[in-house]
């Protein structure tokens, strides 16, 4: 069963968390001094809601959070396996239109968005169907590649960085709250770990930690770098850390952002098969009877079709679903049902 | 036991069939088993006075070795009065050198085996069982240097055809008795003698477990190549890529076993196959662990980066020229515009095709005999490339990036065929989808490469899943002061299973 290393999973987790960071960090309507203060608040929050996770995972450690319920009650197992796949089809929904976005924003003419998302589902139906061990693998060096083309962008950007770009703003409590709530909703290590612990070989409780530390300093070092950088700029751009590698300009190539752009569809689609994954495995607790990979292309068809609509219109953001939706279900799936059912006897083969 | 020698013995009992106690049937049997075919030799001879038949089949057992090892003893063996076939028996296998080797059968089915490995063997009047002996002189290859990968310092021995000539190339270079060879007859026509190669106390005993359990399911006729084997080694996994690693090297191979892996040997073939086996491994040669480390790193690097030439290059520049030429250089814009300028295709259709003829050039070089091969990449180097740019029907640039590609794919032959594939990929998803494209065509190929394992060792450790010291094999080539105080051995590299 186990199958993944401590390592494999910190990256699986940190990969699924930067997408967003990598789109939206720095926030353009928001000030860079809230939104650091409002991120290492919600980092913090987010170390308190894993906790019962945790706690779920060191007296169940062989069996997911479905698998639990399930046992306990069947018909609550159901609508929990159930639950957790409608929540993967809503955050791949999301990543859909965020890339869409992102697409149409910077090559318009290029490709029709629904063909680019189609293909992103397809690759992503092919490594959900190889398994948590190949998407763990290819996470692996799609870090490593990340974290390559990252460190060539700020090597490149170094002679271009300045503090007269830092303007200071006093940081205003509504923004910060706004950040935090926004913050929240993209935790979507809510989702995975509970479903994917126990593929980890140990020390799995940890591996969440560790993400969050990792993402804690990606985001501290992003965030500097886009406003020494770019500094007033930032309020314009639609992705800064886009924006830094076009500012990044080389004698060989003139914009550098096509290491990041690569980088950037790696990690989507490392967060997209995760997804899937997830919710197959759950549907796979609930109904057992029926073959796994029927799920999972079911929920590839349904998170398509599902982003087809509000990407034709070029709906890009549905604050509603995005936000309210979406971090409610986080917060029922990840926080609420581990902490009802973290409680009572465990499984003898405690974790760690 | 008697009653199954009363069936007619036919070719399709005869396997477990008893040799008859007469030598006339015996005789009979055979012939009729093998339908009579013409190179069947029978001498009937008589050893001091009692009846006995010397079989073996022609071509395969040297004529010299069986008139000086055979016949000349048989002979001169005489004994007091009429020897009975106890007499005989009792010389042939207790009182007598006649070879090396020497195997007591009773079945037909054995005596056919061991006939056309080349063994003579020697039937009795009166005796249930014969005697087979090893004077194996068929033509074979002398030892030569290995063809498919060159090198320059190592040893200059290749495998060739013969398995047992290949079994001792390799025990010479490892005389320990841990290395054991376990031989078995796989395809049931052509009963082709396959050798598991290992030493006991470096391969994980469930890997050759593994191996000899996957070599048992093979059930064809025939075994002619190691092709054959191989997707039985290869497990269920369909990616592109293989996690059996073939080399005609024994030093190579025996580095391998070295190293914890088991090796496959097949008769009539000068290939081995190793298992498992790491994408990694495709590009270490034997060179590598004879020049200097520091070389070595450099070399290595060049050949990953030739790799990344070899499948994404072509594929790159389509892409960047036709859907973000905002990446280039004003300089380099300005250059490639002004020579696709005159020519009358899409910079995209022009590598197409130019890939197509560089691969059935490729292909013309290698099937057609050595001497016209050459004639062929003179006529596609010289006339096709040199009159294509000229007539301008095809960018110079363009041709030099596919020129570039093919050296990069020759620094790595034994992924040849992947990176032919993925090169076209590459540049169909470029010139579709641009750097997205060619992105989620990487996407494809990592996961293509990420879901192979074989026996617990995933195809791309020890990358991911990281091990640090079997990276050190990986980013530089450490000296071998190093390599002997930690080796890594194939456990080591199995991330979080066991094997």
């Amino acid at each position: 069963m186990r199958k993944i290393s401590f390592g494999q999973m910190v990256i699986i987790l940190f990969l699924s968390r930067i997408f967003y960071t990598m789109t939206f960090i720095p926030f353009m309507y928001s000030d860079v001094t809230c939104q650091i203060i409002g991120f290492s608040i919600c980092t913090a929050i987010e170390c308190l809601a894993v906790i019962p996770m945790i706690v779920l995972y060191k007296k169940h450690p062989d069996k997911n959070i479905c698998q639990v319920i399930y046992e306990k009650s069947k018909l609550l197992g159901i609508l929990t396996c159930v639950v957790f796949a409608l929540a993967a089809v809503l955050v791949i929904n999301r990543l859909f239109r965020y890339f869409g976005y992102f697409v149409y924003a910077t090559f318009p003419d290029f490709l029709p968005t629904w063909l680019v998302i189609g293909a992103v589902a397809a690759v992503s139906f092919y490594a959900a169907f190889q398994g948590i061990e190949a998407i763990a693998r290819s996470a692996g060096i799609t870090f490593a590649f990340f974290g390559l083309s990252f460190i060539i962008v700020i090597l490149a950007l170094l002679g271009k960085m300045s503090f007269s770009n830092v303007i200071y703003d006093y940081p205003k409590f509504d923004d910060i709250l706004h950040e935090i709530y926004y913050e929240l909703s993209k935790f979507s290590e809510l989702l995975l770990f509970p479903i994917l612990y126990p593929y980890v070989k140990e020390k799995a409780g940890k591996s969440v930690y560790g993400a969050l530390a990792l993402k804690l300093i990606f985001v501290y070092v992003i965030t500097t770098v886009c406003v020494l950088t770019l500094g007033s700029f930032l309020n314009i751009s639609k992705f800064p850390f886009f924006d830094l590698g076009t500012y990044a300009e080389t004698f060989i190539i003139e914009r550098l952002d096509a290491f990041l752009l690569p980088a950037w569809i790696l990690v989507a689609f490392i967060k997209t098969s995760l997804l899937l994954l997830v919710g197959k495995i759950a549907l796979s607790t609930g109904f057992k009877r029926v073959k796994s990979n029927v799920f999972l292309l079911v929920l590839t068809v349904a998170a398509y079709a599902v982003s087809l609509p509000s990407v034709l219109q070029e709906k890009w953001n549905i604050d509603v679903l995005d936000k309210t939706v979406i971090t409610i279900f986080l917060i029922v799936l990840g926080v609420l049902l581990p902490l009802v059912f973290c409680f009572g006897k465990g499984d003898e083969n405690e974790a760690e | 036991m008697e009653q199954k020698t009363v069936v007619k013995v036919n070719e399709n009992n005869y396997e477990t069939a008893l040799i008859s106690k007469s030598l006339k049937q015996a005789l009979l049997d055979l012939k009729i088993i093998s339908g009579k075919t013409m190179d069947l030799n029978i001498m009937e001879v008589e050893i001091s006075e009692h009846k006995c038949a010397v079989v073996s089949i022609e071509g395969m057992a040297s004529t010299s070795a069986m008139a000086e090892l055979i016949y000349r003893p048989l002979m001169e063996f005489r004994v007091k009065g009429y020897a009975t076939e106890d007499d005989v028996f009792k010389f042939l296998t207790k009182q007598s050198l006649l070879s090396a080797e020497r195997k007591i059968l009773t079945t037909y089915g054995e005596v056919f085996l061991t006939l056309f490995s080349g063994f003579a063997v020697v039937f009795i009047d009166g005796c249930d069982k014969c005697v087979a002996y090893g004077i194996q002189g068929f033509d074979k290859r002398s030892i030569e240097e290995p063809t498919s990968d060159g090198n320059l310092n190592g040893a200059h021995e290749g495998f060739i055809e013969t398995i047992r000539t290949n079994i001792s190339l390799i025990r010479r270079r490892l005389k320990t008795p841990k290395l054991r060879f376990d031989m078995q007859q796989i395809g049931s026509d052509s009963k082709t003698d396959v050798c598991v190669a290992y030493i006991t106390d470096k391969a994980p005993q469930g890997v050759i477990d593994k191996v000899k359990e996957n070599l048992n399911k093979i059930n064809l006729d025939t075994i002619i190549t190691t092709g054959y084997v191989e997707p039985f080694l290869q497990g269920k996994h369909k990616s592109l890529f293989s996690n059996v690693l073939s080399t005609d090297r024994p030093d190579a191979f025996c580095a391998k076993l070295n190293e914890g892996r088991v090796g496959i040997l097949v008769d009539g073939v000068p290939l081995a196959l190793i298992c498992p086996s790491l994408f990694i491994e495709n590009f270490q040669t034997i060179d590598d662990y004879v020049n200097k480390p520091f070389y070595t790193t450099y070399i290595r690097w060049i050949k990953y980066i030739a790799f990344f030439l070899a499948i994404a290059l072509p594929g790159l520049c389509v892409a960047i020229a036709t859907n973000h030429p905002e990446i280039l250089t004003h300089k380099f814009l300005m250059n490639l515009a002004a020579s696709e300028e005159v020519t009358p295709y899409s910079f995209f259709f022009e590598a197409v095709i130019i890939t197509i003829m560089y691969e059935l050039m490729r292909e013309a070089g290698i099937r057609l005999p050595k001497a016209i091969g050459g004639a062929v990449s003179i006529v596609g180097a010289l006339i096709i490339g040199d009159a294509a740019v000229s007539s301008s029907l095809v960018s110079a640039p363009l041709l030099i990036v596919i020129g570039l590609t093919a050296t990069a794919s020759f620094v790595i032959p034994n992924l040849n065929p992947q990176t032919s594939i993925f090169r076209m990929l590459f540049i169909l998803a470029g010139g579709f989808a641009g750097l997205f494209g060619i992105t989620l065509c990487f996407a494809f190929m990592l996961i293509n490469i990420s879901a192979l394992e074989n026996y617990g060792v995933p195809y791309n450790a020890p990358i991911s899943p990281f091990t640090f010291r079997a990276m050190r094999d990986v980013v530089t080539r450490p000296s071998f002061l190093k390599l002997g105080r930690s080796k890594t051995i194939v456990e080591d590299l199995n991330g979080a299973k066991k094997i």
